[in-house]
């Protein structure tokens, strides 16, 4: 305890250096912006400026990348009230009673109390991050190549258990991402693989172009010429602290939605937008007013908003400590540490401290600054959303190829972005969703090198992922994901017959 | 519902190409043994899994959430245009520079997403190619390609 002190302390003597505060800065503002902005999520932003960031300190560029992760947050729930769009995936529910409450006129306590929120959950969080990473990160180190592989695998079948379509659909994707993430020389052999002879492919797809192809050029490609005019809740909003009253119906939902946010975060493959939903139907459930649930209550904004903060700040936990990502957004900033030549996971504490833990401070420096930025300029924010989509897709195209191409000043990196906006366009067009494709393509070397390195430790014998006993427990809890919804399905079919 | 059926079955199709191309390849790099694993192993065992699961997709029922997708239909003339406009400014970026072609793609995309005012889509397009250069090359540092542009003094 008295190390991680001395480690934060250490942190903050970085994070507060006027550059790396300006960093920190441009980071939750340009989060919050895409948080603002429908169709520009956090991944595709900070796929678009890591090649900015090249020139900065690992440190200062990584206290941006996060900036944006969990500025994004705060941003998505100002469209969500506003405009009944979220802004971010994580903000979906928050439209439901967001909305309302605006068209009563209350968009002012609404926005005050998901800011509040969001500052409050966000704080937890990382304090909570600070406490239990180092932790986490000293107990990973007994993991082996078995434990690596079997714990990638859970995430993996999380992600796909949680996915909002097709379960069978996902399992395909997270099976497409392995195979499109280990294209490249062999790590063991150095064999040319799927290459077809280009140089610009040893090295592997890249992520950026991936990842700009799949979430912002598709996004983009689906929007054409669809034209809709948004409908932006009045011009002015006033009174954006929330009164007495609102504080006490909010309290409740603000603790429970904190807490319950940041222990699912933590969980491998759980991400922000699932704590959310249950965020809701918990304070649903709890409410003596559950029936107003839909129509302005301010338990359905402060209870989902301080969930999915806190959960982003949950989801680093993982990241840092063990290497693994919960989601396309952090998975696009363990591509970011790779880039800096930083190896996250339990050796990254001890190997960078200055980085862990000056990232971990800006993230308490971060959430001070999205409150004293977020209330004030709200209606600018709100101003922002009336630019046309017919200029803002032009502006994203044009981001998202410029970002491509300064990554390694090559056109193919760009053929490759294009090439993945058209196939992220047709995924969306057969159902299939473009997450659990990134998160296995990230995760993808490094499965195939535990899974390689395994094999040989055992002598070729399987059964080596069972007999070790964290392994076998990573492996039980995949199969258990992939397995339930048959169960469930069966138990729903079970009393539809009775019914 | 016809129409759902058909297009599940033409994605689980596409997978299923896609899987058998990569099998027969990492067939083809050596999947090596239990002991020793081979460069294609992790591909063969992830492209069989992937055959099996969009065989599973052509067979069970029309997956429902495609209802949804089928109700806002993706204009495919516009689409093709955009990629045709892209492919065109990828090939040319390095040619003619960043301010050209980035202003010329800027106009054709603005024209393409429904802008009406030619006024307005020149100001947006040269205006934005030029904020975009400023930031990128002058205030970051990027390299950009000057193209025919990097003649003049």
């Amino acid at each position: 305890m008295t190390e991680a002190m001395a480690g934060l302390l250490q942190g903050f003597v970085i994070a507060l250096q006027p550059h790396n505060l300006f960093y920190c800065f441009v980071g939750v503002a340009m989060g919050t912006l895409v948080g603002v902005l429908p169709g520009l999520g956090p991944s595709v932003t900070i796929a678009m400026l890591l090649p900015v960031t090249f020139g900065l300190e690992p440190v200062s560029a990584i206290i941006m990348l996060s900036g944006i992760c969990y500025g994004a947050m705060y941003g998505g729930s100002t469209t969500s009230i506003l405009l009944k769009i979220p802004g971010e995936a994580s903000s979906v529910l928050t439209c439901l009673d967001g909305y309302q409450m605006a068209r009563k006129g209350r968009a002012g306590p609404a926005l005050g109390i998901s800011a509040f929120g969001s500052f409050i959950a966000g704080t937890f969080s990382v304090a909570g991050l600070t406490v239990v990473a180092p932790v986490l990160g000293d107990f990973a180190l007994r993991f082996g190549p078995p434990e690596y592989f079997s714990l990638m695998i859970m995430a993996m079948t999380v992600v796909v258990y949680l996915s909002r379509k097709s379960m069978i659909k996902s399992l395909m994707m997270a099976l497409a991402g392995l195979i499109l993430g280990c294209v490249g020389m062999d790590p063991m052999t150095a064999e040319p693989r799927f290459t077809f002879g280009r140089m610009e492919l040893g090295e592997g797809l890249g992520l950026v172009p991936v990842v700009v192809g799949l979430f912002g050029l598709s996004e983009v490609l689906r929007n054409l010429g669809s034209g809709s005019k948004l409908e932006v809740i009045p011009a002015k909003i006033k009174a954006l602290f929330p009164n007495r009253e609102d504080w006490k119906r909010s309290a409740g939902p603000i603790g429970r939605g904190t807490l319950l946010g940041f222990f699912l975060g933590i969980l491998p493959g759980v991400g922000t937008i699932v704590p959310q939903f249950l965020s809701y139907a918990l304070e649903r459930r709890l409410s003596k007013r559950s029936e107003f649930f839909g129509s302005g209550e301010i338990e359905g904004v402060a209870g989902p908003e301080a969930c999915n903060n806190a959960a982003m700040g949950g989801t680093f936990i993982p990241l840092f400590s063990l290497g693994i990502p919960s989601n396309a957004m952090t998975a696009m900033l363990l591509g970011a540490l790779m880039v800096y030549g930083l190896r996250p996971g339990p050796t990254l504490i001890n190997d960078s401290p200055d980085l862990f833990w000056g990232v971990i401070a800006s993230m308490y420096v971060g959430n001070a600054l999205l409150l004293v930025l977020n209330l004030p300029l709200i209606p600018f924010w709100a101003s922002l959303i009336r630019v046309p989509y017919v200029y803002l897709s032009s502006f994203i195209v044009i981001f998202c190829l410029i970002g491509t191409y300064c990554l390694n000043n090559s056109v193919v990196d760009m053929y490759i972005a294009v090439l993945f906006g058209l196939i992220g366009l047709l995924m969306s067009k057969f159902g299939y969703e473009p997450a659990p494709l990134v998160l296995a393509f990230v995760l993808g070397p490094m499965i195939e090198t535990a899974l390689r390195r395994s094999l040989v430790l055992g002598d070729g014998n399987f059964t080596l992922f069972f007999e070790r006993p964290l392994s076998a427990v990573f492996l039980a809890a995949a199969v258990l994901f992939l397995v339930l919804p048959l169960f469930k399905r069966r138990v729903s079919e079970g009393l539809g017959a009775e019914d | 519902m016809p129409k759902i059926r058909n297009l599940d079955r033409w994605g689980a199709l596409a997978w299923m190409v896609f899987a058998v191309f990569i099998a027969s390849q990492a067939w083809a790099l050596g999947l090596g043994t239990r002991s020793a694993p081979g460069p294609g192993m992790v591909f063969w065992g992830s492209a069989i899994i992937l055959f099996f699961l969009s065989c599973l997709v052509l067979l069970r029922k029309p997956d429902p959430h495609l209802a949804e997708e089928m109700s806002s239909p993706i204009p495919w003339g516009k689409v093709i245009s955009v990629l045709a406009a892209l492919g065109l400014y990828i090939a040319f970026f390095e040619i003619a520079g960043f301010l050209v072609s980035t202003g010329l793609l800027m106009v054709v995309l603005l024209y393409l997403a429904g802008a009406t005012s030619r006024v307005r889509i020149l100001t947006v397009a040269l205006g934005g190619t030029f904020c975009i250069y400023l930031l990128f090359h002058v205030w970051l540092k990027i390299r950009l390609p000057g193209g025919i542009l990097s003649i003049l003094p």
